[in-house]
């Protein structure tokens, strides 16, 4: 009974989202409750699902048709495993070495044995969850291209069990390893930042190339069938373990077993020293040093700057733009020289728009980054300091502003020239180019103070939900690109009356009257604003 | 040194504070109290400039809090009933913002820091961040934060709220000390025997409304602070 309602436990906190609101931390309506839940089995099981339903179509009748049947399993077993653990490897963490109960129940009379097996349970729920979501569309398949048989569904049933067993496994090891990481590093946000670069890096070129690495697969599938079976054996084992091979099988499910007894004693005999690890952590040593003196506005810039690198989810949600432009600015000065070539050389017709469609990629690049849209939420429950030090309102105000463009304004006005060299515009139009798209980080930045000041939340549980959930990012971020889209319209529009230069010279003093009139607004109301929040 | 005269605030249909008027002088130590909602916390964030009310006036040091805000807040340090600081500085970056802010120069703001730290034995958890403090060592922060210009009046709210009887001890006595220099303390408490010891003068508020203020024994009498506050109560 005691265990029952610990696994309860733990599955309302994983499902919370579910039933509690996080914006005001109440409880949702039925209704609310009932769509949330319809929302995500039509993502998992339609999206996602469907996703590994085309994927396993792709490869199965090509595999089965060439008695591959093991290599179409191994492929999916190995998806699986991926996903399973990539979906709850986070969660292992949060749950085994950061929970905030285990004080608690720790105190009370239950045997660690259960505290752990229940928190393992929600590791091996959420593993089970994401692996069946390639797991289960793999067999289907297979089943459509193959004679169905109970033998068959038996050993799909214990193979199945099998992935979960090792998902949960593995996201404990790997759960360990972030754990010591975190312990270790100093920079958490930063390394945080860089972890999740390189995690959509690696996504993007696998969904990129996911089409080309498919049909290389298929068209030399034999020769790399005997490469796994010279060099990597215990794939092809695997692999015939999934296609029904009762020996390979029950090898497969005694290691599983192995592995999961092992993990579950090692947590175990380290449970009590798991549970306080966040004691461990190496505290810094106040060190008195001369300090700099700063200004008000120094003092209130340099804060927001603390709060943006502090937080990833800021840095991730708001700022990738800082990171993405210069990127940008790399690709387009090494193939520009070749985009130009091709475009001089088959749309001649085409070059006079050059300039207007690297302004729209700059300004598209520029508006990812939306850092003033969340600040004043980000003030939350501390926004009496600012409200009651001697500092006028605007200089609070104009310390968001100018680190969206601190941050933004440097790195697209480098590449506003870089880019003016490569594609060696006249010295009017890139002086143009620069001033366009310099307005235009101007604007952005003004307009996330304005929507945010228009539409403040304050009362946030966590700071993910002012930044993620906030209207004034949303309209910030989509307005801007609205707006780019509608002045790439206008020009296309207007090129019988206007050149496209001189329209976006024209645009760039829309720009610049709309940044005059937004700095009145935030400087008359929006200060009035701010103080009655 | 404080001057509330007809104060008056309204949340939508709500009265919450009925034409309050107070007067704090250089060298008072000034104790706010009455039961949950009765108006404190509204009247105090009033006076620290950071509520906006309907009527009425206040004066700190002869300037409207209304008419010349950032000139008055030079002047005050304010606590809030909950110390909300910024969570992802550490605790010496917060302390070296509220100084640029007030712009002490780095010598003064390094010997407050060193003497207040000390005094909290906070010195050696500055440089972690505040998101790690307990709530104590917060509320020392902040109030190490709001000495750090030797303001003329300081304003809290349940000051001694979180803090061990050591550091309500020195806090008092740092109280003490700001008035005996010229200065004033306006505080709200629910620790009645505390407000009984340390204030020279009391105010209670009841239901928006101020229903006694003067010295300890014009307000209490005979009887203790408690006894007579539980009659006011009714």
């Amino acid at each position: 009974m005691m265990f029952v309602t610990l696994i309860k436990k733990q599955f309302t906190d994983i499902f919370q989202s579910f039933f509690i609101d996080k914006k005001n931390g109440e409880a949702k309506t039925k209704k609310k409750t009932v769509s949330s839940i319809v929302f995500f089995i039509i993502v998992m099981v339609f999206v996602m699902g469907g996703l590994f339903f085309n994927l396993a179509f792709t490869l199965c009748s090509t595999l089965v048709s060439l008695n591959l049947d093991w290599m179409y399993f191994m492929i999916l077993t190995i998806t699986s495993v991926t996903l399973g653990t990539f979906g709850s490897v986070f969660n292992t963490f949060s749950t085994l070495y950061k929970a905030k109960d285990n004080d608690l129940l720790l105190s009370l009379p239950i045997p660690a044995k259960y505290i752990i097996l229940s928190r393992l349970s929600g590791v091996y729920l959420l593993g089970l969850m994401y692996s069946m979501i390639v797991f289960i569309p793999a067999q289907i398949v297979y089943f459509i291209n193959k004679p169905f048989s109970f033998s068959a569904l038996l050993s799909t049933v214990i193979f199945g069990i099998i992935i979960s067993v090792i998902d949960l496994v593995i996201s404990c090891a790997l759960g360990w390893l972030v754990a010591k990481i975190s312990l270790k590093v100093k920079n958490k946000s930063i390394v945080t930042v860089i972890t999740a670069l390189v995690f959509f890096g690696v996504y993007y070129f696998f969904a990129f190339k996911s089409n080309e690495l498919i049909s290389q697969l298929l068209v030399n599938a034999l020769e790399i069938s005997d490469t796994i079976i010279g060099k990597a054996y215990v794939l092809y084992f695997i692999g015939n373990a999934a296609a029904g091979n009762l020996f390979n099988l029950l090898i497969c499910a005694a290691v599983s077993a192995l592995l999961a007894f092992c993990a579950y004693m090692i947590i175990a005999k380290s449970f009590f020293k798991i549970a306080s690890s966040s004691q461990k952590e190496k505290k810094a040593v106040y060190r008195e040093k001369k300090v700099k003196e700063k200004s008000a506005l120094g003092a209130f810039l340099s804060k927001e700057f603390t709060h943006f690198i502090g937080n990833p989810n800021y840095i991730l949600n708001c700022g990738l733009g800082t990171i993405l432009i210069p990127v940008g600015t790399i690709i387009l000065a090494v193939k520009g020289q070749a985009i130009l070539q091709a475009i001089n050389g088959n749309l001649p017709e085409l070059k006079a728009y050059i300039m207007p469609v690297a302004a729209a990629l700059m300004c598209f690049m520029a508006a990812m980054n939306d850092i003033s849209a969340p600040s004043i939420s980000l003030e939350g429950k501390n926004i009496w300091i600012a409200q009651s030090l001697p500092v006028d309102t605007w200089t609070v105000l104009k310390s968001k502003f100018y680190l969206h463009i601190l941050l933004t304004e440097t790195p697209v006005f480098i590449c506003a020239v870089i880019i003016s060299i490569v594609l060696k515009l006249p010295v009017l139009q890139a002086l143009t180019l620069i001033i366009f798209v310099s307005s235009f980080v101007c604007l952005n930045a003004l307009t996330g103070l304005f929507t945010n000041l228009k539409s403040p939340n304050l009362t946030w549980t966590n700071e993910t939900i002012a930044i993620k959930q906030g209207m004034s990012v949303l309209v910030a971020m989509l307005g801007s690109w609205g707006y780019v889209v509608v002045l790439g319209i206008l020009c296309y529009l207007s090129s019988l009356v206007l050149s496209p230069a001189l329209f976006i010279f024209i645009a760039a003093v829309i720009n610049i009257i709309l940044c005059l009139l937004l700095v009145k607004w935030l400087r008359k109301k929006g200060t009035r604003v701010f103080e009655s929040l | 040194m404080l001057k509330i005269t007809g104060l008056t605030k309204k949340y939508s249909d709500k009265v919450a504070v009925d034409n309050l008027s107070l007067h704090i002088r250089p060298g008072e130590i000034y104790g706010f109290i009455g039961h949950n909602g009765a108006g404190k916390t509204t009247t105090i964030k009033s006076c620290a400039g950071i509520l906006q009310f309907d009527q009425g006036e206040i004066l700190i040091d002869g300037l409207s809090v209304t008419e010349n805000p950032i000139e008055v807040k030079k002047k005050i340090a304010y606590i809030p009933d909950n110390p909300d600081l910024y969570e992802f500085m550490t605790g010496i970056k917060y302390l070296n913002f509220i100084a640029d802010v007030f712009a002490i120069d780095s010598n003064t703001r390094q010997e407050r820091i060193r003497k207040y730290a000390d005094l909290f034995e906070l010195t050696d958890s500055l440089a972690q961040a505040v998101s790690s403090y307990s709530h104590g060592m917060k509320q020392k922060l902040a109030i190490i934060s709001a000495w750090i210009h030797e303001p003329k009046l300081i304003i809290m709210d349940e000051p001694f709220v979180g803090l061990d009887p050591k550091s309500a001890h020195l806090l008092k006595g740092m109280m003490r000390e700001v008035c005996d220099s010229g200065g004033a303390i306006f505080f709200s408490t629910h620790v009645l025997d505390v407000a009984e010891k340390l204030c020279d003068k009391v105010a209670v508020i009841k239901e928006g409304r101020l229903i006694k203020s003067g010295t300890m024994d014009e307000v209490k009498g005979d009887a203790s602070l408690e006894s007579a506050f539980l009659e006011m109560e009714g």
